[in-house]
């Protein structure tokens, strides 16, 4: 089984430091987001796991080896890069064909990879005329070329749709390693078992999503008090999170309806997981704003960059 | 490495736009070799076989922009994060490219000194004039001509390595041969024999005869042709050379 470990990673460009001394692990059998704000050092990161760049320190590794060592790079890991491009006067067949040779694999792969992402009618049609859907799938299909225990996806939730999440989580469960990165946590909160957050080019939060606070429901009424004690009383955590509204751990949001009606509480309102996920995702994030740990250049870059 | 080699075979047989370069080398040859037989006339004298051949050489412009298209190209269509992630060893990468553009820059110049050859043995047969098959200058000529388009094909390759933006690198090369090593000519003198184009004009001569030709020294001496030749390779190594070490350190974006 092959994962992906990160220690003491960091880069620098001149004065600028895209990532400072990250440290994660994103084990096989389980999807990871790797989630963080525009600009926060995750395609940095990425790309350099992936070899296209070169650390200032620490090491990013895949199965304990650089990517630069591995013996058939796409055999082991698959990669969708937002950066990543095609020549628009080749075809997509071409295009992965060039791949499969240049990675010795077999030509056969070319046609199972195309059928897999749907793009077997368009295979013999130039790049250039592809829609933008169709040149995410292209580029799933390059990774998915050497069938690879590794898959590492760059903000792929702006092109793939619900059924294409469902497939990472399928892939997974062949034992798969998969790092999904996204500025967004809702786009792959539904999809991921594993979080890591990165603000800054710094760790925030590594480990299960649940511990992230999500499986949580946010709550608003005006009787919070009576609210708490109540809940409290069914066995459930409660965090009072404000002036008239709290969190639940441990109870679905339906639950929390019913029990609320029949104790004649009023709700004002009741928020799904994702919205005190999303609150979770922000509040370590937001520290990032802090004008002392950035520079005006870093703000640029924060607002310029994707990733 | 073989691999290597094939892939960069694939990559140039599934697009078509350096064929179409290449395509336009043959045609500025026989437009060279007509032109020089409509204007100078005189096909007898000694030179003039391989003062029409020595247009074959100027194709390297081609070869050269053909060869920034290697590396830059692949950056400019961002394939090159796809043909790194395939290959790490971008050493490898950029040395089979080096490999198999040189080895078709000489096949280029191989083309165009057929038609070059089939243009002017009309054009002589059509005048009247004997075309001399054994004329031995014409032949060093043509010989000059395929090493220099070779040449100038691997220095592409090193300068689209090192400058990796498509239209810089074209830019920078048309505008070094048409301007710098012109003006350079003039400002230095002698020294200007030493540029690359320069260097490729003494080893596979200048259009209508020894001496004069267009666009870099005027009738200033270039070097002998042997030296032209040792110092085209000298420039042909370092561009390889820098191309080679550049592309296995810097980040690609």
């Amino acid at each position: 089984m092959t994962g992906v470990s990160v220690g003491g990673l960091s880069k620098r460009y001149g004065a600028v430091t895209a990532v400072a001394g990250l440290t994660f692990d994103a084990p096989p059998g389980e999807v990871t987001g790797f989630l963080g704000p525009n600009g926060a050092g995750k395609t940095t990161t990425l790309r350099m796991l992936l070899g296209l760049a070169q650390p200032t320190a620490g090491e990013a590794l895949i199965g304990g080896r650089h990517y630069a060592s591995l013996a058939n790079p796409r055999a082991e890991v698959g990669a969708v890069l937002e950066a990543t491009g095609f020549h628009p006067g080749r075809s997509g067949r071409n295009h992965l064909r060039i791949l499969a040779l240049a990675s010795r694999l077999p030509e056969g792969r070319v046609g199972q990879v195309l059928e897999r992402t749907g793009l077997t009618a368009a295979a013999d049609r130039r790049v250039g005329r592809y829609s933008l859907g169709m040149r995410q799938r292209l580029a799933l299909a390059a990774a998915l070329l050497g069938d690879p225990a590794v898959l590492i996806l760059d903000e792929p939730a702006n092109g793939l749709d619900p059924a294409g999440m469902a497939t990472l989580r399928e892939l997974a469960g062949e034992g798969r390693t998969i790092l999904v990165s996204s500025h967004v946590l809702s786009e792959v909160a539904q999809t991921v078992d594993r979080v890591i957050i990165i603000s800054d080019g710094t760790l925030r939060f590594a480990g299960p999503l649940a511990d992230l606070g999500g499986a949580g429901v946010a709550v608003r009424s005006q009787r919070i008090a009576d609210l708490s004690t109540m809940l409290t009383a069914y066995g459930f955590q409660v965090r009072i999170t404000g002036e008239s509204s709290l969190e639940v751990q441990g109870a679905s949001a339906s639950e929390i309806g019913r029990l609320a009606a029949e104790a004649g509480i009023a709700l004002s309102s009741l928020g799904a997981g994702s919205t005190a996920l999303e609150a979770a995702f922000l509040r370590l994030t937001e520290q990032s704003a802090q004008p002392a740990s950035v520079t005006p250049d870093h703000r640029r870059h924060r607002i310029g960059a994707g990733g | 490495m073989n691999t290597l080699i094939r892939t960069e075979i694939l990559k140039l047989g599934t697009v078509r736009g350096p064929w179409l370069l290449l395509a336009a080398a043959p045609l500025l040859v026989l437009a060279g070799v007509s032109g020089l037989v409509l204007s100078s006339g005189d096909l007898n004298k000694p030179t003039a076989q391989s003062g029409a051949l020595a247009h074959v050489g100027l194709t390297s412009l081609f070869t050269l922009v053909f060869g920034i298209l290697a590396v830059a190209g692949e950056h400019r269509h961002k394939t090159i994060m796809d043909t790194y992630l395939s290959t790490p060893a971008r050493r490898q990468v950029i040395t089979a490219k080096l490999a198999v553009y040189t080895v078709l820059g000489a096949l280029s110049g191989v083309v165009c000194s057929a038609v070059g050859l089939a243009a002017a043995a009309s054009w002589w047969a059509d005048k009247g004039a004997p075309f001399g098959w054994s004329n031995s200058a014409m032949w060093t000529t043509i010989g000059g001509s395929i090493a220099w388009n070779a040449a100038f094909a691997a220095i592409g390759v090193g300068l689209g390595a090192l400058v990796r933006n498509l239209v810089g690198a074209i830019a920078l090369a048309l505008a070094w041969v048409a301007l710098i090593e012109g003006i350079v000519g003039q400002l230095v003198g002698n020294l200007a024999r030493w540029l690359p184009f320069n260097a490729g004009q003494a080893l596979g001569g200048s259009p209508g005869g020894s001496g004069g030709g267009p666009p870099g020294l005027g009738s200033a001496t270039l070097l002998p042709r042997w030296a032209g030749g040792v110092v085209l390779i000298v420039y042909t190594i370092a561009f390889a050379l820098a191309a080679v070490t550049t592309s296995m350190r810097r980040d690609v974006a």
